[in-house]
């Protein structure tokens, strides 16, 4: 019987690559009975979720660039244009 | 998509900096956790385009060929600023705790993309990356906020696939730990 640890080693890992079947079906097995390793693939899926979202396009909240490192930025592209 | 015609001029470059350089430094920021490197890379991208601007033939928005080329730019750094490897982002070098949580808060059934614009979990998100060992990071980073496969992302940091899906592993349980105790379990405590 797979233990708690072992399923949530696999929990992350068949997010990377396909298990194979002996594990498929073990892990299979433990989510039907264990309601916390549920429960923690659930909470997985939300962190990976803000994750995938924030990867998309960052949050309104992070840092904009500083007026130094713009006036930088502006002050080389001009002179490539030259 | 329709493509820009041969004969159309080439972008506006004077507004750049002003209509994307946020949006860029944002991409690059969350992708390598430091303001001076993140600022760099962005002006790398936008001198690149600018001598590839012939390149730039329409089918996507500006918007999008600029992060395509920042998003190269941070890759190409990983591979020409490889890091050491720690133990700790090997198999069986550390004894695994178990994660999973007795009672979840009810913040964790909140939308991403309410998450994502809420300060208080930016800020809680971000602190919690930025914890993570930078080897660790960089793949979590090259997978879950790129979706790059994992084949692809063991060669750009020349890991083996088993040692990537350690590090991996290790990255989600730190995030979603500390995600619980910065952030859901601070909910569940307010909510009584």
């Amino acid at each position: 019987m797979m233990n708690c640890r072992e399923s949530e080693r696999l929990l992350s890992e068949r997010r990377d690559h396909a298990l194979p079947w002996k594990k498929h079906l073990a892990l299979r097995l433990h989510l039907f009975l264990c309601v916390l390793c549920r429960g923690y693939d659930a909470q997985l899926s939300a962190v990976l979720g803000v994750c995938h979202r924030a990867g998309a396009e960052a949050s309104s909240h992070a840092p904009s660039l500083s007026a130094e490192q713009r006036r930088a930025i502006q002050d080389a592209m001009e002179r490539e244009r030259r | 998509m329709a493509t820009r015609p041969e004969h159309t001029p080439p972008p506006d470059t004077s507004r750049w900096v002003e209509e994307h350089g946020d949006a860029l430094y944002r991409y690059a920021l969350l992708r390598v956790n430091n303001a001076d490197l993140a600022g760099d890379l962005v002006q790398d991208t936008f001198l690149s385009a600018l001598k590839g601007i012939e390149g730039f033939r329409g089918g996507s928005t500006v918007r999008t060929w600029l992060i395509g080329i920042l998003k190269h730019k941070i890759i190409d750094y990983y591979r020409r600023n490889r890091i050491e490897i720690l133990s700790s982002d090997l198999p069986s070098s550390e004894e695994e705790h178990l994660d999973h949580v007795e009672q979840a808060s009810a913040r964790w059934s909140e939308a991403p993309s309410q998450l994502v614009e809420n300060r208080e979990f930016w800020a809680a998100f971000t602190s919690c990356l930025s914890g993570l060992p930078e080897a660790q990071r960089r793949a979590f980073s090259l997978r879950e906020f790129d979706g790059l496969p994992g084949e692809e992302i063991s060669k750009i940091l020349g890991v083996t696939p088993t040692n990537l899906w350690v590090m991996l592993h290790r990255a989600r349980a730190k995030l979603r730990r500390c995600l619980e105790l910065n952030w859901f379990e601070a909910g569940r405590k307010d909510n009584g």
